[in-house]
């Protein structure tokens, strides 16, 4: 989900019973908690700006001692960012952080673990050619062998937490949840006062969690701080003693010692009911859809990695439909465009296309009758190769030949294609190298969805890395196409953009996509709530739909 | 190759594009500085500097034959060149030259039983297209093992180099040793079938170089206009693009392995008929690897294929001399070869990984 910034300082739209911590905005440094107890670790006014983004703006935390922390928030609240400044991966532009009272400046991820920060990144940071005993010297900045104590502690911190993990065992030979293992042993093994986990359940089976979260208590109780990153909102209601929500790189509520609101009060804070209540007076009229579907899904299974299978039960796609696929970032949707383009094979099931099984379609064929907008320009433009070669690439990739005339003919049409979508660019010939993200996205927009005509269109994330006024440009271009019956999959994490421009919605969830549902009947509090996995929140406006991930 | 270093740190010039001035002015760059590095080397030799480079091009140019001989040792390497920028357009790297060569070559000896009736026109064709196919094979069998099996094609031709080495250097020992040698190299190519010169004025030009130089233009045509063309140069551009581009990359990559090893087999032919006559263990004097240094030079682009085998071609030629008129080892040619090579890869490096080159990358450079 990615919304807009909220206008920084309002905070009324909190729900009652969010407690402020008194240090927050008004910028009083204190280390001390409401209780007088000391902190483990405090984050005063950090802000980090990344060119034009604000990823941190005055942002304070109270990590205190001995308890589990929750860090919740939206893709792009600021999560990782600070998270990173904490590890000394990152410096703050401007703001303290001070440990156990005393300020600390952390310059290296090795000054972090010297202080006592530990932290075990979403994805495996381990060197895959090395052994875990080399990763820890290489980590501890150990020349030569890892000392046999290292190694025992290793050994010892992974019994005591139920793993069985060799140290010498070379990193590549692990499975994704044994890098995970090795990874909290490292941190764990020491005697870091501050252990940071981002996002570590998603990989783990439900039996693993519950021992996982077990073992956060031990460590807890012994003193540790720890902070725990989460998408799940049920596990941090049920695991967590305090929560910190992060919106637009502030902290705009926290609650401590378990006294949350509810669920619903809690997404609030992380979507803001500011942004909830816009976009719906822009919704596309409700049509009966009927007819044949130009895209077709049915029973398609894709394993893709260890923690990601995805199935899709049934899609359905008619001429001039939008079809968005609501659903937190990472949960399989890269991999449901590229079966839907035609790009991968699903392991079982169908994929009907214009009536026919996909993969009876040329690649020649797929590529003219599926327009394919990727999260990445890289999959779809050639950074080597100039503007008009990436525009003109259907026909440069399956003419049998383009002469000099030819060229000149696509060199202009490029041209139109260039002002059209307002790619910012000397001329046609500049090389894609050289053009900003949001040029590149542009160019492939121009290709996919202008230069080629084809039947149905896959927009993955299509308005990111494009400012505001391209955005809106663009859902209404989408919308023109639509209505001249092109059928379209709409791919988003953004509720506004969802609901404006849909027919129809269907969540995917863990790689699982639910039922379509008019997009006419939603809010964005229940397709948000959908999106996070959490069923038995008031979701729908109109009960009588049928979607069950929506209910 | 081209995607192991990000786009954005690459400097122009030596990205896989259509060939542009300051392309040119790096592999220039790169030729020049290596000549003036000779001149120590020569020094440390203990040779007249003068004298060294008067040697090394007076083999190449001032005479008429000097010509005919330049073009004959630019021939195969052209061919072999032309064959692995081929496969180095789709992201991959055939070092299986030198294999592919002399397996070709020795099909052709294969036939010399069998061709010694037929008219010549015919019989030259049926060891040129023998010749080609097997070679054509030789590469696809590592371009398959890529694609069946992820084995890489750095190490399965060099390990077809080693093979088809060994089975040539049984047969000439062996069953196609030429009667009466006192080494071991195979029986003479029908005489009437030896490719000559063609005459243009005073100026003899050697039949094979006539072919390469077609080919050149023919497969650079039709890579650069080609369909076919474009689909090699996504895929070596970036697999996971042409991938998303319904592309089929592995089949693209083994089939272009397979080419480049056709090529190289037709080169074994053509310096066959065209120049030794005979198969020995020394039937190539690291063509194969030369090709690849003149690909890696030109970095994919055809155009730049042509100067620089003529070049190396020179170098070769003129490496003769040195050894007969100024006493240097045959050694020393490989330092001539390898220098370019180096200064290269010096500058290509400077220019992905100086300071420079970090603070301001191109992304960067054009910004609206």
């Amino acid at each position: 989900m990615r919304l807009r910034k909220p206008p920084v300082g309002t905070h009324g739209s909190l729900p009652a019973d969010a407690i402020r911590d008194g240090h927050g905005t008004s910028g009083v440094s204190s280390t001390a908690g409401l209780d007088g107890e000391t902190l483990a670790l405090a984050v005063r006014g950090v802000g980090k700006v990344f060119g034009q983004v604000v990823a941190n703006d005055r942002l304070d935390l109270d990590i205190r001692p001995g308890r589990i922390h929750g860090l919740l928030g939206e893709n792009g609240a600021g999560k990782s960012t600070v998270i990173k400044i904490l590890g000394g991966i990152y410096r703050p532009d401007s703001g303290q952080i001070l440990l156990s009272g005393r300020e600390v400046s952390i310059d290296s991820p090795y000054q972090a673990s010297e202080l006592g920060i530990e932290i075990v990144h979403q994805e495996s940071i381990l060197i895959p050619s090395l052994s875990i005993a080399e990763n820890i010297a290489l980590r501890r900045q150990i020349l030569g062998r890892l000392p046999g104590s290292l190694s025992n502690a290793f050994v010892k911190t992974a019994a005591e937490l139920g793993f069985e993990l060799n140290p010498n065992s070379k990193v590549s030979t692990l499975s994704i949840g044994e890098r995970q293992r090795a990874d909290i042993v490292i941190a764990m093994m020491g005697d870091a006062k501050v252990i940071i986990l981002d996002e570590p359940t998603p990989i783990m089976g439900p039996d693993e969690r519950v021992s996982f979260f077990a073992m956060l208590r031990r460590f807890a109780e012994q003193g540790k701080a720890i902070i725990i990153v989460t998408h799940r909102l049920l596990e941090a209601v049920e695991e967590c003693d305090d929560i910190t929500v992060l919106r637009a790189g502030h902290a705009v509520a926290t609650w401590t010692s378990k006294t949350f609101p509810t669920e619903g009060g809690i997404l609030d804070a992380m979507i803001g009911s500011s942004d909830l209540a816009r976009g719906d007076e822009a919704k596309r009229p409700p049509t009966e859809w009927t007819g044949a579907a130009t895209l077709s899904v049915r029973d398609v299974t894709l394993r893709c990695s260890e923690r990601l299978t995805v199935r899709l039960p049934q899609l359905d796609v008619r001429p001039g439909e939008i079809v968005g696929v609501a659903g937190i970032e990472g949960s399989g949707q890269r991999e449901l465009a590229a079966l839907l383009v035609g790009q991968r094979r699903a392991d079982s099931g169908a994929i009907q296309l214009l009536g026919k099984d996909i993969s009876t379609f040329s690649e020649r064929e797929l590529c003219s009758a599926v327009g394919d907008v990727p999260d990445e320009p890289s999959l779809a433009c050639a950074a080597e190769l100039n503007i008009w070669q990436n525009l003109s690439m259907p026909e440069l990739l399956w003419q049998p030949a383009v002469g000099p005339g030819k060229r000149r003919e696509l060199k202009a049409s490029a041209d139109g294609a260039m002002r059209l979508f307002n790619v910012k660019a000397p001329n046609a010939t500049t090389q894609v190298a050289n053009l900003s993200g949001g040029n590149k996205r542009r160019v492939v927009l121009a290709r996919e969805t202008h230069l080629k005509s084809p039947s149905v269109i896959v927009l993955t994330y299509a308005t990111r890395g494009l400012d505001a006024r391209a955005g809106a440009h663009l859902l209404s271009h989408i919308q023109t196409l639509a209505n001249a019956g092109t059928a379209i999959v709409f791919i988003s994490s953004d509720l506004d953009e969802l609901l404006t421009i849909c027919d129809n919605v269907a969540v995917i969830v863990d790689g699982t996509l639910g039922d379509t549902v008019p997009a006419a009947g939603l809010n964005q509090m229940g397709l948000a709530a959908a999106m996070l996995g959490l069923s038995g929140a008031d979701t729908t406006d109109v009960p009588q739909t049928n979607g069950s991930a929506l209910q | 190759m081209t995607t192991s270093v990000p786009a954005g740190r690459k400097a122009a010039w030596i990205n896989f594009g259509a060939w542009d001035k300051t392309a040119a002015i790096g592999v220039l760059a790169a030729v020049v500085v290596s000549l003036i590095m000779l001149a120590p080397l020569l020094v440390l030799a203990g040779v007249n500097v003068g004298d060294g480079y008067r040697v090394l091009f007076g083999a190449s140019a001032g005479s008429s034959f000097a010509f005919t001989s330049l073009l004959l040792s630019t021939t195969p390497l052209l061919i072999t060149a032309l064959g692995v920028t081929l496969a180095y357009r789709a992201g991959t790297f055939n070092v299986g030259g030198d294999g592919q060569i002399i397996i070709g070559a020795a099909t052709a000896v294969l036939l010399f039983p069998v061709v010694d009736g037929l008219p010549v026109v015919l019989g030259v064709l049926v060891m040129v297209v023998a010749g080609t196919i097997v070679g054509f094979l030789w590469g696809a069998v590592a371009g398959l093992l890529k694609k069946w099996r992820s084995v890489s094609e750095i190490i399965s031709t060099i390990m077809l180099n080693m093979l088809a080495l060994l089975v040539v250097q049984y047969l000439v020992s062996g069953p196609l040793k030429g009667k009466g040698l006192q080494y071991a190299a195979s029986g003479q190519a029908p005489t009437n079938m030896w490719l000559g010169n063609v005459g243009i004025g005073a100026v003899m030009i050697p039949v094979g170089f006539v072919i390469a130089v077609i080919l050149v233009v023919l497969i650079s045509a039709y890579t650069y206009y080609s369909g076919w063309g474009w689909r090699q140069r996504l895929v070596g551009i970036s697999g996971e693009l042409a991938a998303r581009q319904r592309l089929k990359v592995t089949s693209m990559q083994a089939y272009s392995l397979a080419l480049s090893g056709g090529m190289a087999g037709l080169a074994g032919v053509l310096e066959l008929l065209g120049n030794q006559h005979r198969v020995g263990y020394t039937f190539s004097p690291g063509w194969g690897f030369d090709g690849l240094a003149i690909a890696l030079l030109a970095q994919g682009r055809f155009p730049a294929v042509f100067p620089l085998a003529l070049y190396f071609g020179a170098l070769h030629n003129g490496s003769q001399s040195l050894q007969s008129e100024l006493g240097l080892s045959g050694n020393f040619v490989l330092l001539l070869v390898g220098l370019p090579v180096v200064v290269a890869a010096a500058l290509i490096g400077y220019a992905n990984f100086s300071p420079r080159a970090r603070r301001a990358p191109a992304s960067q450079t054009k910004e609206a």
